[in-house]
């Protein structure tokens, strides 16, 4: 059995159209939308997965079908085998969910008396809730927060413990919608690692939805695209990036031309992004460019010919730029 | 199964260590109270001073009644206030925190808005009680703890009420349900119903049950009636309770259906 099964999940929403009319203002017409258009995949337990599209694509419609928030109109959801808005109590008993933009904390009190409740909600033994507590520490370093009111905490400190809050009850499934939003670099980094501690050592199913395509390079082995309500892709992230990313770019900097035809060759060859004067008084010139990948061989010598190379950067474009290449080509 | 006389402790206590947050502020209500409750005895002994008696109610009956009333707001604001709430967490995803819990919705809405900063109108209560006590109105133990057990109940089908209209959300979108009806209840709070037309008695007893919260209450702890009608009283509302209960849970159940969960 697989901690989440979704089979041809369907969901409608019906937005009200303002007319122009006084009677089409009274009695708006309604346009569908289908935010959730026949959609299937299966997640593992232990799986890592990334779940990405653009805005309105329908993200947060399946995680909030997935924890049980909303009912969808057709199709078959079973996480860890339970109908997730029909059997809730069993369910979330071993669910979590983290959502980014909202907090599970009483805004006046400190931490601890929030997770004290959610202890009760979970109905924790004192011994297991304090073990938990203790973990958290370790990875996150909440000891510092536990007695501080929710009010006089950073973003980042927030989102700590919001997320000890979503995890007291060791989930067996958890799902992140923007866990990282907001985040200073040092403070996504160690919410990534924790994430990943999760997964590793809980054998945790995590289902992460976010538009921080770093968090998605650093923890997923698999996404999901979703783009319109459809499911566009469902792989490794690897056979994603080699798909949509056939060139590389090659950004360098030389101190001497040795070659002009050598120059004026690669010139015609490469697809050029910027060209001009070198920075340091011993680098003359700099280039960036892209070249497909199956080239970059061929290319590499034509520069070292063209070159006195001060410096050279070949790199490969980021998810995003990934993401914004399947956004282009879904829009022909 | 949800273990919720735990979770209304953890509420509580929540609920206390945020009037300790604000304890300032609970002290100058309380001092602004005062001052409303002595114009309002004020008002009613000028009142008195030219009738003997209102409509067959004494000025000690009166406060007795401004008592009930003062509980009941007390005993809404401390706990059932969050049922005031449907309607807005319909609009602004406020249910996803609990839909995403092992909590049941509606209890936990009225759970997580418990306000022990309401008390001071529960101090109020006491002394329209203390000075209907003094004007020589008989208010013996046993009728008063019944007469409270009638406000309580009056109070849970009031909530339900609220819920079930607040509910209605779902389908016709924000509807502030509560501030609605109370700002009709207030118009009627100060008096006992009996000075109205029967029609009206009977819709502010059966549809809206301000009869239970304040006049039968009254009557009960001073004594007018008998026990037993008491009691009489006490199983309407309790069909009362079990209708909109039903009612409720029916409106709710196909309502959250609806639920789209905004906010996330």
């Amino acid at each position: 059995m697989d901690a989440v099964e979704v089979k041809n999940l369907k969901k409608t929403f019906y937005k009200r159209e303002p007319g122009k009319t006084i009677l089409e203002k009274v009695l708006p017409k309604k346009k569908e939308v289908k935010a959730i258009d026949n959609v299937s995949f299966n997640i593992k337990r232990g799986e890592f997965v990334g779940y990405i599209g653009q805005n309105g694509a329908g993200k947060s419609t399946t995680i909030k079908i997935l924890t049980g928030i909303m009912h969808p109109d057709s199709g078959s959801v079973k996480c860890l085998g339970l109908v997730p808005w029909k059997q809730r109590y069993e369910y979330t008993r071993q669910m979590g969910a983290v959502f980014g933009r909202q907090t599970l904390l009483s805004w006046n009190l400190p931490v601890r008396e929030s997770l004290l409740l959610y202890r009760d909600v979970f109905e924790l033994p004192n011994e297991e809730f304090e073990e938990r507590i203790s973990m958290f520490n370790e990875v996150l370093g909440i000891s510092d927060i536990m007695d501080t009111p929710v009010r006089k905490l950073s973003f980042g400190e927030e989102m700590k413990a919001n997320i000890v809050a979503s995890l007291l009850h060791k989930p067996k499934v958890l799902f992140l919608d923007e866990p990282t939003v907001g985040l200073d670099v040092l403070a996504k980094e160690r919410m990534r690692e924790f994430f990943r501690k999760i997964n590793k050592e809980e054998k945790t199913a995590i289902m992460l939805t976010t538009h921080d395509v770093g968090d998605i390079e650093a923890l997923c082995e698999r996404v999901i695209f979703i783009d319109a309500g459809k499911k566009v892709y469902d792989g490794s992230l690897e056979k994603l990036k080699k798909k949509y990313i056939t060139d590389k770019e090659v950004s360098l900097s030389y101190n001497k031309i040795k070659d002009a035809k050598a120059k004026d060759v690669l010139l015609k060859k490469v697809k050029l992004i910027d060209e001009n004067p070198g920075i340091y008084k011993d680098r003359i010139g700099h280039l960036k460019f892209t070249v497909p990948s199956e080239e970059l061989g061929k290319t590499i010598d034509l520069v070292t010919n063209a070159f006195t190379i001060a410096d050279l950067d070949i790199t490969q474009p980021d998810l995003g730029e990934v993401i914004q290449e399947i956004y282009k080509e879904r829009s022909k | 199964m949800t273990d919720y006389i735990r979770l209304f402790k953890r509420y509580m206590v929540l609920s206390a260590m945020n009037l300790i947050e604000y304890r300032v502020s609970f002290y100058l209500r309380i001092v602004g109270f005062i001052f409303s409750v002595f114009f309002n005895i004020l008002f009613w002994d000028v009142i008195f001073s030219g009738i003997s008696s209102f409509n067959g109610w004494s000025f000690g009956d009166v406060m007795v009644l401004q008592g009930m009333v003062a509980f009941y707001i007390s005993l809404f604001w401390i706990f059932l206030r969050g049922s005031a709430d449907i309607s807005e967490r319909v609009i602004d995803g406020g249910f996803n925190q609990f839909l995403a819990r092992p909590m049941n919705v509606l209890v936990s809405t009225v759970l997580s808005e418990i306000n022990l900063g309401a008390l001071d109108f529960g101090l109020t209560g006491i002394i329209y009680f203390i000075v209907a006590a003094n004007t020589g109105t008989q208010i013996a133990l046993l009728p008063l703890l019944v007469s409270f057990i009638m406000v309580s109940l009056a109070a849970i089908i009031f909530a339900m009420i609220i819920m079930t209209l607040g509910s209605l959300a779902f389908w016709i979108g924000r509807f502030d349900v509560s501030e609605f009806i109370h700002s009709i209840m207030n118009s009627f709070f100060d008096y006992p119903i009996y000075i109205y037309p029967a029609t009206l008695q009977f819709f502010l007893t059966l549809v809206i049950p301000l009869g239970f919260i304040q006049t039968f209450p009254t009557q009960v702890a001073t004594s007018n009636v008998a026990l037993s009608q008491a009691f009489y009283w006490i199983l309407i509302e309790l069909a009362l309770l079990a209708f909109w209960y039903f009612i409720l849970n029916f409106v709710f159940s196909k309502g959250i259906k609806r639920y789209a969960g905004h906010g996330v």
